[in-house]
């Protein structure tokens, strides 16, 4: 090997671990950006979600029979569940007077809370 | 071939190889930024369109002045979400409706002539499936993006018929 060859390999070593690096920090930053989207996404549906519910327990005055009957969703006790896109959205119901009721939505996804709210209700 | 040429060769072959797999590389890493850059537009405007028909919908209906005001009605094969207003002009209504791969919104004379391309285009969407059923409102949405989402309202004013 000469010694200009020797001198490009060196070079071109040099290069190609400073673009190793270059590429670590852009793919870290990808890595980021993309959970970062899907975050944004997971809230957008689930804010979708929720309101749905929130609008459907108003409609049927927290009962949740008809909001099962309606929407297809599964009642269990005192509560509804239904999926979609990967979020689980949860209503239960908090407390009832004779006129108004209150009923909690919550918006899980892995098991990880991304939105909850109360919506109050006419009886 | 020689002793130094076989050197000179094996340099060569080195040099080479090490150059292609820097080109290798920045070829890679700008195919990933690319593919994340397309992914992260998509997603985002996904979302903002969700949100935006989601919210533009919410905000007409609102303001309307009664619950009874809020009608579904077909023009031609389109369905559309009307809220009718009251003026001291007359009577007027606002139709939200997809026409053309755009949510369009259209304010009009109650009994006037509906051109369904003069709406003013709110956001791109493909197609807006309202269905009014005992006063709730269920409009099925397909994005631009042939995404589909479901959008509930409850328009009975507390009052189940």
């Amino acid at each position: 090997m000469n010694d200009r060859n020797v001198l490009t390999l060196i070079e071109q070593t040099i290069a190609v671990f400073i673009l190793a690096l270059a590429a670590a920090i852009c793919l870290k930053v990808f890595a980021y950006s993309s959970e970062l989207s899907n975050e944004t996404e997971r809230i957008s549906d689930a804010y979708v979600l929720a309101s749905n519910a929130s609008e459907s327990i108003k409609y049927a005055s927290g009962d949740f029979d008809r909001v099962a009957q309606i929407t297809g969703w599964t009642k269990k006790e005192d509560s509804l569940a239904f999926s979609e896109n990967g979020l689980d959205v949860t209503i239960t119901k908090e407390s009832e007077s004779e006129y108004l009721g209150c009923a909690s939505v919550c918006v899980l996804s892995d098991n990880e809370e991304i939105i909850s709210f109360d919506v109050m209700y006419q009886r | 071939m020689n002793q130094k040429e076989i050197k000179n060769y094996i340099g060569t072959i080195a040099v080479l190889a090490v150059f292609i797999a820097l080109a290798v590389s920045v070829v890679l890493l700008i195919v990933a930024g690319t593919s994340v850059f397309n992914r992260l537009s998509y997603q985002n405007e996904n979302s903002y369109d969700k949100r935006t028909i989601s919210r533009f919908i919410a905000n007409k209906i609102d303001s309307a002045d009664k619950i009874e005001d809020i009608f579904v009605q077909t023009y031609g094969d389109t369905s559309a979400v009307g809220i009718r207003q009251n003026y001291s002009t007359g009577e007027y209504i606002t139709i939200i409706y997809c026409c053309d791969g755009y949510l369009r919104e259209l304010f009009l004379p109650e009994n006037a002539v509906v051109e369904l391309r003069s709406g003013e285009k709110i956001i791109k969407c493909s197609e807006l499936n309202p269905d009014m059923n005992n006063g709730l409102l269920t409009i099925d949405v397909v994005l631009s993006s042939d995404e589909h989402f479901r959008l509930i309202y409850d328009v009975s004013g507390g009052n189940l018929k």
